[in-house]
């Protein structure tokens, strides 16, 4: 039987982390399982958001957690562990989603979005709910990965365009013509939609 | 709306989601990542060099004996090395091909007496007995089903085509056209050119009959080439292709709907049957009828397993067990399935996961594995009077038999009346959702419409096995239909083909959904009428479709 982790899925504090980055250089692996245990939750979370329910997740959590201990030795400590994993997630995302605009796209089956539904709510709600995520992401999966993850940080997550192009490696003049441009097309594209559904 | 507006209504969902990971989800992946990290660490130089560079100089070795056979005009018998990116270093200098890389058929389940080695390692010729069932995957390109007897071979692979010749039996394949590379299949008496469809081919004595539920092929036969599109087949005295119905429609539709190929790295999970079972079901698709071996993706998984009825949708009828496992890459897992049930607990449990079986060659443990079985249930219950029973606590099991048992007689009150008695006693038992339909569907055909609903209302509070929740849904259309919630039903039904879009209720909701739309807009009707014809040529509502159809102006 499964329970729920009582985790959360927002970054966690960064005290503790230098800590155990510094024990896992220093060969405790342990420590390294334990930077697991802190950060999956909002890892998932947010690979979630960026690529979808795909059935690839996890080996792209996976993909993730082996490219930060691949990458700790680059670690200074100088900007949190989660902001610097947080880049690792994007790259791997971002690779993800450029290999994934080349093969036909995957309908998302209304069992993978159920994940994203709140249990609890009655099945008129929950059919609504699985319309709108199929809708949503089906529009993102027509954005160029540069400009989904623009959108996904800045509109979705609600970051600040510098916070945005901290974590992309950008420059925040750049995040912010990405997301305009993600923002005319999205447009679009429903503008199309609507026009081809009305009567 | 204006458009800022627009897109953050549209993404307002995406906003409030949050995707939870679960303690065992997360150890598992955890596992993998550690078994990744160990990898890493032992990995020592020579074993970092040393194998690539001779895995490099085999493979320099074996072109060099290839091209100079070939040179000399001899028939080639060298093998060269096929590095794969997923395979470990030690599998990459082991793992062979032949020169002409035609071993492009990659088995991933074998049932019946198929043998379970076929599952390793990919194929150029295949040879399945009487009985037997082989799903695989050809060139990453086409998923093929075959049924024994039956004989496969690989002629040709190359980028412009895969040439297959079938000797006998019966192909069933669902090809995706990429990259210009059309498939062709060499049969007595015809070859069949695929560009991207679903369709079948069957090599007997007397010929070959070609059937195509998806797209179109061309079947060269007696010096002239046939188009067979979709809906229709060919047989071998046919001059013109025919509707496609019976037998080669139910195995089109099973083989589409069957379990895909594992995707990422796999592991093998053998079915053993004790007795005869009815089919195994996974994740919605159908799995096949044990004994059977297939690869699976990594990870835990549920396999329902259901008796009789269970293929068309009468899940009321039969017995349906899960058992949840965890599948591990590169594993054997064994399940053992459909022997009887222990009487009360106490008994010995049900043989389950982790044994040993001929298929576990790689054998090894389960990481974790379930079998909900009757002594998980509640020991605590009400004991209603059973007295079918003389002195032993009545399982949900055994309830649920007795509630068949009274179906059977035609005592349908009985029937009610015990699967009641076990909702009540067993409500988080595996027998409570089946129970609840069950109870559903009778109140549904004597009209009681509102018990009908209120089953149906507390099936849907409740995760429900996804063999289950198509037959539940499908239901719940039908009660909200004859209740007159005309809006309700027609967002139900088109739910429902969203939601189940092989369902073998498709034609009928179809039907339903033409009819209601007619009622209102013949422009509305019309795809819906068109799409009945086109995908059920023979269907019960296929003449009543024609007719309103004509009805329609174009």
């Amino acid at each position: 039987m499964t329970t729920n982790m009582a985790v959360t899925s927002q970054p966690v504090a960064h005290e503790g982390d230098l800590r155990l980055v510094e024990a896992t250089l220093a060969g405790d692996e342990r420590k390294f399982a334990e930077i697991y245990r802190r950060h999956v939750a909002w890892v998932y979370a947010r690979l979630t958001r960026l690529v979808g329910p795909v059935v690839e997740r996890d080996d792209l959590l996976q993909e993730i957690f082996v490219d930060l201990h691949r990458a700790l030795p680059r670690f200074r400590g100088e900007a949190r562990l989660s902001t610097f994993l947080h880049r690792i997630v994007i790259n791997v995302g971002c690779e993800f989603l450029a290999g994934i605009r080349r093969r036909p796209v995957a309908v998302l089956s209304p069992v993978q979005l159920d994940e994203l539904i709140d249990p609890t709510a009655s099945p008129e709600s929950r059919a609504a709910a699985r319309q709108k995520l199929a809708r949503a992401f089906a529009l993102l999966a027509t954005l160029k990965p540069k400009k989904r993850i623009a959108f996904t940080l800045v509109v979705l997550e609600g970051m600040s365009l510098d916070e945005a192009a901290n974590v992309v490696g950008a420059s925040a003049e750049a995040m912010k013509q990405r997301v305009l441009h993600a923002r005319a097309e999205l447009e679009a594209k429903m503008a199309r939609q609507l026009r081809k559904d009305a009567p | 709306m204006n458009q800022p507006d627009r897109i953050d209504d549209a993404f307002a969902c995406l906003r409030k989601t949050d995707a939870p990971i679960d303690d065992l989800h997360s150890a598992r992946v955890w596992s993998d990542i550690d078994a990744r990290l160990r990898e890493r660490r032992s990995r020592s130089w020579w074993v970092r060099f040393a194998i690539p560079l001779a895995a490099s100089g085999s493979l320099c070795l074996c072109l060099a004996t290839w091209l100079v056979s070939r040179h000399l005009g001899r028939p080639s018998g060298a093998l060269v090395a096929v590095p794969s990116p997923k395979a470990s270093l030690r599998a990459q200098a082991t793992g062979l091909a032949h020169p002409d890389s035609i071993s492009v058929i990659a088995p991933y389940l074998v049932s019946g007496p198929a043998p379970s080695q076929l599952l390793d390692g990919r194929h150029s010729h295949l040879e399945i007995p009487l009985g037997g069932l082989l799903r695989a995957t050809v060139a990453d390109q086409a998923r093929i089903t075959l049924l024994g007897p039956a004989e496969l071979t690989v002629l040709s692979a190359d980028r412009e085509a895969i040439v297959l010749s079938l000797h006998h039996g019966v192909l069933l394949c669902d090809y995706q056209h990429r990259g210009g590379r059309s498939l062709r299949v060499r049969s007595p008496g015809a070859e069949t050119v695929v560009v991207g469809t679903l369709f079948s081919v069957e090599a007997t004595g007397a010929g070959t009959t070609v059937a195509v539920a998806r797209g179109t092929v061309d079947v060269v036969a007696h010096g002239r080439t046939l188009q067979v599109g979709e809906g229709r087949r060919l047989l071998p005295t046919d001059e013109v292709p025919q509707a496609l119905a019976g037998v080669a429609a139910e195995r089109l539709a099973e083989h589409e709907a069957a379990v895909p190929p594992p995707q990422g790295e796999a592991g093998v999970l053998s079915v053993v049957a004790e007795t005869k079972g009815g089919p195994i079901w996974l994740a919605g698709r159908l799995l096949g009828t044990p004994p059977l071996a297939v690869r699976l993706s990594s990870g835990p998984t549920t396999l329902v397993v259901g008796g009789r009825g269970v293929l068309d949708s009468a899940i009321g009828n039969s017995r349906v067990r899960r058992i949840e496992t965890l599948i591990l890459p590169g594993k054997t897992a064994v399940a053992l399935v459909g022997g009887s049930r222990p009487s009360r607990p106490g008994d010995a449990p049900m043989p389950g996961l982790g044994g040993t079986s001929p298929h576990s060659r790689q054998s090894s443990p389960l990481a974790a594995a379930e079998v909900p079985s009757q002594e998980a249930l509640p020991s605590d219950a009400p004991s209603p009077a059973t007295p079918e029973r003389d002195g032993a606590e009545e399982t949900a099991a055994m309830a649920y038999q007795r509630a068949e048992a009274a179906m059977k007689k035609g005592d349908n009150a009985l029937a009610r009346r015990t699967l009641r008695t076990l909702v009540a006693r067993f409500p988080d038992g595996e027998f409570a959702s089946p129970a609840r339909y069950e109870i559903a569907r009778m109140a549904f055909a004597t009209g009681d419409w509102q018990s009908a609903q209120r089953e149906i209302e507390e099936l849907r509070k409740t995760p429900l096995a996804s063999v289950l929740a198509e037959p539940v849904q499908y239901l719940g259309c039908r009660v909200e239909m004859a209740s007159g919630h005309r809006a309700r039903a027609l967002a139900c039904l088109a739910d429902f083909r969203a939601s189940f879009p092989g369902s073998p209720h498709d034609a009928e909701v179809l039907a339903l959904l033409a009819s209601f739309r007619f009622d209102e807009t013949c422009a509305s009707a019309l795809p819906l009428l068109d799409e009945y014809l086109r995908r059920y040529p023979q269907g019960a509502f296929a003449k009543d479709a024609e007719r309103r159809r004509q009805h329609c102006p174009p």
